[in-house]
């Protein structure tokens, strides 16, 4: 599952608090999307890890700007 | 070699900096942000690594808004030109040093109004001197926490708490402070601080950061790639990413990174009390000669690590050159970039700066009193 972000820094960022509840994810470059063209990235996941990670997003007020599976 | 110009930049740098630097250099050093290979993830964790431990150091409890500059001034310009516009009232000290002032006055240009707030005879800018300059246009107050010339340190917690009772935004210069004198921006009300990472924080060269409070919008003086958003033909909205376009210095951030953790684990307060201490001897060692004038406050603990002395029948430079020649201790002398701070300190050919740092010995500062009292009796004429 993809979770899609905005940058880099959201990305690590998320991935070192989520590291820290045991939850390795990787970091990925978002591979192009409809409506977005440009650079951004997000967090290859574990779909049953998915309300970990909204959590963590939420309370780094991350805005998670979309989910593939 | 006696190193005593720290005020300029520290040296040397502890283990740990070099370390982590080539490293970098090694192993990692791909761009962080641009692409999502192993190296390039590598780069981005160490600059997260980095925002977390300034966090830390500054109690910032919101990193991604620490964003990475070249050097103190960079920053302290993003914060004035990004903050003020036409109409605008500015209020910095009569101490400020030309990163603030140059810019300031280069604002006044385009319709921005700088006033001077007077720092009292000690170099000490107070909170009732800022408040007498403040006006219902007044949109930031920026004050350097410690002069570069006379080691004066300024109480911007007070100053802080004024500015914020009164919705100014206040912006501090740490650029001699920062890693050797406490600073918590919550606690010291301060929603800007610029501080370079080559200084006090031991990191390399062509290092520093910006710090913005969560709520304000600083506009960008730079635009480019900032490997976000990179359809839009527009800087984007949050930070870092607003204010870092281009490619960080990524190897010197590295550095900066382990820097910090050194500071962080010798302590602010420690570092900061052997400063003043290196500083209390060397003053006690001077203060009697005739034709010295030290400036700054006599109270050791208003005092950064910086004693900076007046020669009534010597010209500064001449004598610092015959420190480094005869005795090859490094010092600075003239007006530190700071003729604001000449003026207010009554300086008419500037003054002889001696900045010890945290790997300074009393042996150093016992030889430099040594070496300049021999000097001002006449030894190299």
């Amino acid at each position: 599952m993809l979770v899609r972000l905005s940058s880099m820094t959201e990305a690590v960022r998320l991935k070192k608090r989520l590291s820290r509840e045991n939850l390795q994810v990787q970091v990925v470059q978002n591979p192009a999307h409809p409506g977005k063209r440009g650079c951004s990235y997000g967090l290859e996941i574990k779909s049953e890890h998915l309300p970990q990670v909204k959590k963590a997003a939420a309370d780094f007020g991350i805005q998670i700007m979309g989910i593939q599976t | 070699m006696i190193y005593l110009d720290n005020g300029a930049t520290s040296f040397p740098k502890p283990r740990i900096v070099h370390e982590e630097y080539e490293r970098c250099m090694r192993y990692y050093a791909a761009n962080a942000g641009r692409g999502a290979h192993k190296r390039s993830i590598m780069a981005a964790e160490k600059l997260w690594e980095t925002r977390e431990a300034l966090g830390t150091l500054f109690s910032i409890k919101t990193p991604e808004r620490i964003v990475f500059t070249p050097n103190c001034t960079m920053g302290l310009n993003m914060g004035l030109y990004g903050i003020l516009k036409s109409g605008d009232d500015l209020v910095i000290s009569n101490m400020e040093h030309n990163s603030v002032y140059r810019p300031a006055m280069a604002l006044s240009q385009k319709g921005v109004r700088t006033l001077f707030a007077a720092a009292d005879r000690e170099g000490i800018v107070t909170p009732e001197s800022v408040i007498r300059q403040i006006t219902p246009r007044t949109r930031l107050v920026c004050i350097l926490h410690a002069s570069n010339v006379s080691g004066s340190i300024n109480p911007i917690r007070q100053i802080g708490q004024v500015l914020r009772r009164r919705g100014i935004l206040f912006m501090v210069d740490a650029a001699q402070t920062a890693g050797c004198v406490p600073i918590d921006v919550e606690a010291d009300s301060i929603d800007i601080l610029a501080f370079p990472g080559h200084k006090g924080l031991l990191g390399p060269q062509g290092t520093g950061g910006l710090y913005v409070r969560k709520g304000i919008d600083i506009r960008p003086i730079l635009a480019g790639g900032t490997g976000s958003e990179s359809e839009s033909a527009f800087q984007p909205t949050f930070l870092p990413d607003r204010l870092e376009s281009g490619t960080q210095n990524l190897p010197g951030i590295a550095g900066l990174c382990g820097g910090v953790q050194y500071v962080l684990s010798q302590g602010v307060d420690a570092i900061g009390m052997h400063e003043r201490r290196l500083c209390g001897l060397f003053i006690d060692r001077i203060k009697e000669i005739e034709g010295v004038r030290i400036l700054g406050p006599q109270n050791i603990e208003k005092r950064a690590g910086i004693v900076s002395v007046s020669l009534a029948d010597h010209d500064p430079m001449v004598v610092a050159q015959k420190l480094d020649k005869l005795y090859d201790i490094a010092t600075r002398a003239g007006l530190h970039c700071a003729p604001l701070a000449a003026k207010t300190l009554g300086l008419q050919n500037g003054s002889l700066r001696f900045s010890p740092g945290i790997f300074n010995t009393e042996k150093d500062m016992d030889y430099a009193a040594r070496a300049l009292i021999s000097i001002l009796h006449g030894e190299g004429e």
